[in-house]
C-alpha cells in the first residue's frame, strides 16, 4: 500500500527546505546547503548533521531518492532526487501553509477595528 | 586543528551513518573552511552526535547473502525471507523471554503438582507416569557415512594484497581495519594515520618511513635512486607525492583524501587491492613471492627456489640472482622481470620495423 502523503505533514522547516531545494534539481549534500542559504536569501542555514539526520530520514521514507550525479562528478559525490510521493508531500505541506496563510489573514482582517 | 575536531565529531556518529555520510559531512566541512565559517559547523555536529546516538534508532540490518556452495556440493542450506534482520535489542529480549519461559515451564514440571506432570517426557528418577523405554529394540548402528568439506580456494588477490600491504607500511597503516580495503571512511580521515607514520617528526614522509627496506652498505647513490624509484612505482606513494620530490610533505599529507580519490577508477568510494597494486612488474613479483616465499622474508632461499612449485620459474629465479648469492631478493626479482619486459618489447618493436620495412616477407 503506498503511503499517505498526508502522515508526513506538517513538515519541520529544515525538510521543508531541503525538499524545496531539491524541488528545481538534483543536487548533491552541499548544494543542497548552498540552495537552501540562496533560497531563504541567507536567513535559514542548514548544517551537515542536520542536513544528513534529514536526508536519511527522507530516504527511509521513500521522499528522496539517491541518483548517479553527472559525469565528472560521478565518481565522487552523492546526488539526491526528490520522488513522487516528495512531490505530493511537498506541494500538501505548500498548500497546508497557503491555508494557514488564508486563514490567518482573514482572522487578523476579522479583528481589525473599524473606522468611524 | 578545527578539523581534527570535527573528524573526531563525525568519527563519534554511530558506524551506519558515519560510513554513509561521514566521507560527505567532512567534504563540506572542509569547503567551509575555505569560506571561513566552519565554526557554527562544530556544534552541528556535536549536535548531530547526540541526534544519532540517542534520538535515532538504527534501522535494521539487511539479511546477509548467503553463501554461494560450491557447483555439485549438495549441502542442507537455510534461508531468511525477510529482508532484514531484527533488531539486536528485539534479539536480545526475546531471547530473555524464551529462557524465562523454559525455565518456568522446566520448573513448573518437576515441582508442580497435578496435571503438569503429565508433561514430562523424561526423568531422572523413575516416576509412575512416565512410561518405561525398551531399549532393545533399538538395533546396534554402525555409521558409515563420511562427510567430505571441501576448503574454499584461497583468492588470488587477498594473497597478493597481503604481502603487498607488508610491503608498503603506508598502506597497512591506512588501512585501520586489516581488511585490505581502504573504504571512503579510511580516505577521509587519512591525514591522522599519515601524520603518526613521521617517526622523526620532521614533517613530511621519506621512503623508509613508507616502508622502504635497503641494505645499508649499498651505495648512497643506488640507495638514493632506489628510494625515488620506491616512491615512484608504487601508486599510493606516486598519488600522494604530487611533486615527485620523493617526500610527502606535510602539505600533502593534509591533501591526502583528495589525492587518494584520484586512484578510485571504478568510482565506488574506496580502494580495493586492484586500485592500489602497481600493475604489471610489481604485481607479478609479488605473486611469485606470495608463492614461493614461505618464510614471508621478501626473500627466496635456495631452498624456496628449490620448490617444486617454482616449476618454469626457476630460470627467472636463478638469472635474478645477479650478485650470486643463491638468494634471490624482491629487488632482484623486480628487476629481472623489468630486463625481460622491457627486452620483450624491443624485440617486439624491431619485429615490427623489419615488418614495415619487408612488407613482403609478411
Amino acid at each position: 500500500m503506498k503511503p499517505d502523503f498526508a502522515e508526513f505533514l506538517p513538515l519541520n522547516p529544515a525538510v521543508l527546505q531541503i525538499l524545496l531545494a531539491l524541488a528545481g534539481e538534483d543536487l548533491h549534500g552541499y548544494g543542497i546547503m548552498q540552495e537552501v542559504l540562496h533560497q531563504s536569501e541567507g536567513r535559514c542555514k542548514i548544517g551537515p548533521g542536520t542536513l544528513y539526520d534529514n536526508l536519511s530520514r527522507l530516504m527511509q521514507n521513500g521522499l528522496v531518492h539517491e541518483v548517479d550525479g553527472p559525469e565528472p562528478e560521478r565518481t565522487r559525490r552523492r546526488y539526491y532526487r526528490l520522488s513522487s510521493l516528495g512531490k505530493s508531500v511537498l506541494s500538501g505541506e505548500i498548500d497546508r501553509l497557503e491555508k494557514v496563510v488564508r486563514d490567518g489573514r482573514s482572522s487578523l482582517s476579522a479583528r481589525r477595528p473599524r473606522r468611524v | 586543528m578545527r578539523r581534527a575536531l570535527y573528524t573526531i565529531l563525525v568519527s563519534l556518529h554511530p558506524r551506519r551513518f558515519r560510513d554513509r555520510f561521514g566521507a560527505e559531512m567532512i567534504e563540506i566541512f572542509d569547503a567551509e573552511i575555505r569560506r571561513g565559517t566552519a565554526a557554527k559547523l562544530l556544534l552541528d555536529g556535536a549536535a548531530s552526535v547526540v541526534r544519532q546516538r540517542f534520538l535515532r534508532s538504527s534501522p535494521p540490518e539487511p539479511v546477509i547473502p548467503p553463501v554461494p556452495l560450491a557447483h555439485g556440493l549438495c549441502a542442507p542450506s537455510f534461508r531468511i525471507l525477510d529482508e532484514a534482520l531484527p533488531r539486536r535489542s528485539a534479539l536480545v529480549n526475546g531471547a530473555l523471554l524464551s529462557l524465562f519461559l523454559a525455565f518456568g515451564l522446566g520448573f513448573a514440571a518437576s515441582r508442580g503438582s497435578g496435571k503438569l506432570h503429565g508433561m514430562l517426557i523424561g526423568a531422572k528418577y523413575p516416576r509412575p507416569q512416565v512410561l518405561p523405554v525398551d531399549r532393545a529394540s533399538v538395533m546396534q548402528a554402525d555409521p558409515t557415512t563420511e562427510v567430505h568439506v571441501v576448503s574454499p580456494k584461497p583468492d588470488p588477490w587477498d594473497e597478493l594484497a597481503r604481502i603487498y600491504f607488508d610491503i608498503v607500511r603506508l598502506l597497512r597503516t591506512l588501512d585501520a581495519d586489516g581488511d585490505r580495503i581502504i573504504s571512503a571512511w579510511e580516505i577521509v580521515t587519512a591525514a591522522s594515520p599519515l601524520r603518526r607514520l613521521d617517526r622523526d617528526g620532521d614533517g613530511e614522509l621519506d621512503a623508509e618511513e613508507c616502508g622502504f627496506v635497503w641494505d645499508k652498505g649499498v651505495d648512497p647513490t643506488i640507495t638514493n635512486r632506489a628510494r625515488m624509484q620506491f616512491m615512484r612505482i608504487h601508486p599510493v606513494l606516486g598519488a600522494l607525492d604530487a611533486d615527485r620530490d620523493g617526500l610527502i610533505s606535510l602539505k600533502e599529507i593534509e591533501g591526502a583524501s583528495i589525492a587518494l580519490r584520484a586512484l578510485d577508477k571504478n568510482g565506488d568510494g574506496s580502494l580495493s587491492p586492484a586500485e592500489v597494486l602497481p600493475e604489471r612488474i610489481d604485481s607479478r613479483a609479488a605473486m611469485i613471492l606470495s608463492r614461493l616465499d614461505k618464510d614471508r622474508d621478501r626473500r627466496l632461499s635456495a631452498q624456496e627456489k628449490a620448490n617444486e612449485r617454482a616449476g618454469r620459474l626457476r630460470s627467472l629465479l636463478d638469472s635474478a640472482d645477479r650478485n650470486g648469492d643463491g638468494i634471490a631478493t624482491a629487488a632482484e626479482l623486480t628487476t629481472e622481470l623489468q630486463l625481460r619486459d622491457a627486452t620483450k618489447r624491443i624485440e617486439e618493436a624491431a619485429k615490427g620495423a623489419r615488418e614495415t620495412l619487408n612488407p613482403k616477407r609478411k
